[in-house]
């Protein structure tokens, strides 16, 4: 093999040595894309819950809509929380995961 | 010296670098498999990422320049050892890179001192300094006037530490944790451990009870003198013309230097014979070692090195141009086409400074009675009247003597470095395909 070849050869495989190590870096130092919360007991996707417990009488839009003002998310979701137990119609953990939907965005973006 | 890649080596090539490079990226690959660690920034992870890749690269370092024969029959030894120098500076860069990240994010500066510190860091700066002494004194040994022993002792000492000091330092790391990635760090390290070994103690060792002794020593002029040797109650070696071997002078073949040598004698003959060796005296071995060797002093020699014989190229003829000790593999060359009855043309550019310079002239003569050969020699100062080109070998002086098919010969290159340089350019310029242009360097350091 010719000098020069070998040459180009070898800066060209460190090259991508650097390359495939500054992917591993990038890979490794991005967060993973946050996935729709599972309801615990039954692996529901909260679209799935919120159908399944509320869709007869509410609409998730309608709801997510009016939520969408409240500046103190927590605050927001802490109360639909409290309310949400007080209405009786799902358990405490699906209640967590229904308020977590609605204010936080979830229905809104249809996830 | 020189040897000559052949076309199946050519082809070999995009698979052992995707080879290569599947070995060094391996602990990478199972690193990112593993999945993403909470939290690391982007610079903390690329300096984990290089130091990843640097290890392996330097654990395969030994294996390029371990004398593996299955891989230097395809790429030739220079490459080899070219790849290793260029790979070695590479793998300091980024050695060094993955030592200041983690110094600028977080260890701080103390982190690069071997003196200061935890065992971590201590074990990665100690590889990170033994890695600049090792690149330092390879790259500037002249400069530095090391002797090549020196220099080998100090390459071999640095690099066993090197190899230790990293595995400390990966498995200190909690990079290794897992049963999977230590096994492989580990593998990395006994592979290492191993072409070491086999390279300074298996082969020697089989040198060692395949002894050779000497049957001449014979004075060509020039300064340049032909050993004779022969097998020593052992069965010898078989070659092909361009091939070289490792030879050794010493009492013993062990952790002392062994010089590569191209055969100069006739390789079609019969297995087990005499090989001759054409030395110029440029050094302290070939220079004073070489005279002083006598009828049956015993020498070790591993070998042969090297790829084809041009009677694998099917062309009209062969061009071949030496310079100085490079007329060397081109007598082989010459002997052997005619042993074994090659009579295609051949043109034989000998350059030196004047016919003084020149050795086998009487030969050479003969052999153009026996072979379809031009002789041309190629002079600095020649004498007056003589017939002979004065100057360099050039592309108009290689077009004066050749046929107009040139391009379809093959080309041998075997001299100075910058005379080599130089062929090379203007064979190419003069429409001389890559593949039909050979030649092989061993100046390394």
């Amino acid at each position: 093999m010719r000098p020069a070849r070998v040459t180009h050869l070898a800066m060209a495989i460190s090259a991508g040595f650097v390359l495939a190590a500054g992917v591993f870096a990038w890979y490794v130092s991005t967060p993973p894309m946050p996935k729709a919360p599972m309801t615990s007991a039954t692996g529901e996707t909260p679209a799935a819950l919120f159908a399944r417990r509320c869709a007869r009488c509410h609409e998730a839009e309608v709801l997510a809509a009016a939520l969408r003002g409240r500046t103190e998310r927590d605050r927001a979701r802490a109360e639909l929380r409290a309310f949400l137990d007080g209405h009786g119609h799902a358990t405490p953990e699906e209640n967590r995961v229904l308020a977590d939907f609605l204010v936080g965005g979830g229905a809104a973006d249809g996830r | 010296m020189r040897l000559i890649p052949g076309r199946a080596g050519r082809r070999a090539v995009p698979f052992l670098v995707v080879l290569y490079a599947s070995v060094v990226l391996l602990p990478l690959a199972l690193a990112a498999f593993q999945g993403r660690p909470a939290g690391p920034g982007f610079g903390m992870a690329f300096g984990a990422a290089i130091g990843l890749i640097a290890f392996p690269l330097i654990a395969v370092q030994l294996g390029l320049v371990a004398r593996l024969k299955s891989v230097s029959r395809m790429l030739g030894v220079d490459a080899l050892l070219q790849f290793h120098r260029a790979m070695g500076c590479a793998a300091l860069a980024l050695a060094a890179a993955h030592a200041l990240l983690f110094a600028w994010h977080g260890t701080g500066v103390s982190s690069l001192s071997p003196l200061r510190g935890g065992a971590l860091t201590r074990t990665g700066a100690l590889a990170l300094w033994l890695l600049v002494l090792l690149v330092v004194t390879s790259l500037a040994r002249r400069r530095l006037r090391l002797s090549y022993e020196t220099w080998n002792l100090l390459h071999l000492l640095a690099a066993l530490g090197i190899v230790g000091a990293m595995l400390a330092h990966v498995l200190l790391a909690g990079g290794a944790a897992a049963p999977l990635a230590r096994g492989v760090f580990m593998g990395y390290a006994t592979a290492a451990g191993a072409m070491l070994a086999w390279h300074r103690l298996g082969r020697p060792a089989l040198m060692w009870f395949s002894p050779w002794v000497v049957a001449e020593n014979r004075d060509e002029g020039a300064d340049t003198r032909t050993l004779r040797v022969c097998p020593d109650g052992q069965p010898g070696i078989g070659f092909q013309d361009g091939q070289f071997a490792w030879l050794c002078t010493a009492r013993q073949p062990f952790f002392t230097q062994q010089h590569p040598v191209t055969i100069s004698c006739s390789a079609s003959r019969e297995v087990g014979g005499c090989l001759e060796f054409t030395i110029k005296a440029l050094g302290d071995w070939s220079g004073r070692v070489v005279p002083s060797l006598a009828n049956g002093d015993r020498i070790w020699l591993d070998g042969p090195y090297g790829a084809v014989s041009p009677a694998r190229f099917d062309c009209p003829g062969l061009v071949l141009i030496a310079g100085g000790i490079g007329i060397s593999p081109m007598r082989s060359i010459l002997l052997t086409m005619r042993d074994s009855g090659d009579r295609r043309s051949v043109y034989l550019f000998y350059a030196a400074n004047d016919r003084s310079r020149t050795v086998f002239a009487g030969e050479l003569e003969s052999l153009t009675r026996e072979l379809d050969l031009s002789l041309v020699y190629v002079l600095e100062e020649p004498a007056p009247g003589s017939g002979d080109e004065s100057g360099y070998v050039s592309a108009d002086l290689m077009r004066r003597h050749l046929p107009d098919d040139f391009p379809r010969f093959h080309y041998f290159v075997c001299g100075p470095v910058p005379m080599m340089k130089s062929v090379d350019r203007q064979l190419l310029a003069m429409g001389v395909p890559e593949s039909h242009v050979h030649s092989e360097r061993f100046d390394v350091v």
